[in-house]
């Protein structure tokens, strides 16, 4: 069974130890033999973590970092300026102009307002509202679909 | 190096200022990849990682604020970073001892003579064996303070844990790597940890 004291040792050794606790533990020490080799086989370790070789970064990791940052846009406006260059603003501005033409277009044989209904006009769409809503439903399209209707019509009518 | 002086820089990169961010990389980027390095196992992937949490930390450069060391600034989104990356499940520091032939291969830095060059690769070996069996905090803990000097205070902030679990996993991981130099010293197969 390990001593209590082992799970200090490593913070012994690192000087992480507030003042009282370090104290404990050197008092500790010379009567522990577990403790006094389980802190000798830590302290040979962390000397011998110098002797490990170290990885040197290559000369290219700093040219690409030093480019990728440069790259970055530095604020919004410089994102908005890197973003409305000439080869991509032509492009939106006319896709923008096609868009504009298209809806012009489109709407430029929009029904035009209806004069106003004379009092005959409006009795004589009263009378025929149902017809008229009928048509609508149905989708009058010409002379024939007219016909078709009025058969319709009278087919209703048959008992 | 003065850690105020970082902090400065940093704060000056935050406006825009590449000369100090370059200042900055210059300073620690041998720390960065070390410690990328440390998880991935792979020197090429270790600069790629280092590369992306440097331009990170410059992406971010403006919501820097000096309340803690800057160090402990960097490898709190260094560790973050290597942190996804290991969870991504890619890189695995297992994979090292089946790339361990391949890195035997290549000649060893700051080593002058072959046999410091072995014994070197040797060490290494041990101590990369030993941190396998680690979690990914022992691991982490164990590299902030081992080499990057760092302070349990300044490795907890890192790490956001408490500084009594940074105490606990130092010496779990610790001891480990311990054990596994003093079987290679004794010519033994490495000891796993008792915790």
């Amino acid at each position: 069974m390990s001593c209590a004291f082992e799970t200090e040792l490593t913070a012994y050794i690192d000087g992480e130890l507030k003042e009282l606790d370090a104290r404990r533990v050197a008092e500790h020490l010379p009567h522990c033999a577990e403790c006094l080799a389980t802190e000798s086989l830590l302290r040979r370790a962390v000397s011998r973590l110098a002797e490990l070789p170290e990885l040197e970064p290559s000369p290219a990791l700093r040219r690409q970092v030093l480019t990728r940052v440069g790259a970055l846009p530095k604020g919004p406006l410089d994102w908005l300026g890197r973003k409305l260059k000439v080869r991509v603003l032509v492009p939106f501005a006319g896709l923008a102009v096609a868009c504009g033409l298209l809806l012009v277009l489109r709407h430029g044989g929009a029904p035009k307002a209806l004069p106003p209904l004379t009092a005959s006009a409006r009795l004589e769409l009263a009378r025929n509202f149902d017809l008229v809503d009928n048509y609508a439903v149905i989708g009058l399209d010409g002379p024939e679909d007219l016909a078709v209707v009025e058969h319709l019509q009278e087919l209703e009518k048959t008992p | 190096m003065d850690a105020d002086e970082d902090a400065e820089l940093m704060l000056r990169a935050g406006r825009g200022d590449e000369a100090a961010f370059s200042k900055l990389f210059d300073r620690h980027q041998r720390s960065v990849v070390r410690f990328a390095h440390r998880f991935v196992g792979d020197p090429a992937r270790a600069e790629e990682l280092a590369q992306e949490i440097f331009v990170k930390l410059y992406r971010n450069a403006r919501r820097y604020r000096p309340s803690a060391r800057f160090k402990t600034f960097l490898f709190r989104v260094a560790a973050n970073h290597c942190l996804n990356e290991v969870r991504r499940g890619e890189y695995r520091v297992e994979q090292v001892s089946k790339d361990a032939q391949d890195e035997a291969t290549q000649p060893l830095p700051d080593a002058t003579t072959p046999d410091q060059q072995v014994a070197g690769r040797e060490l290494e070996g041990a101590v990369r064996k030993a941190l396998e069996g680690l979690s990914e905090r022992e691991r982490m803990a164990f590299s902030l303070c081992r080499f990057e000097g760092m302070a349990y205070r300044d490795i907890a902030s890192a790490l956001s844990a408490s500084e009594a679990a940074v105490k606990s996993l130092i010496h779990r991981a610790t001891l480990a790597v311990a054990k596994s130099i003093e079987a290679l010293e004794s010519g033994g197969m490495p000891a796993r940890s008792r915790t």
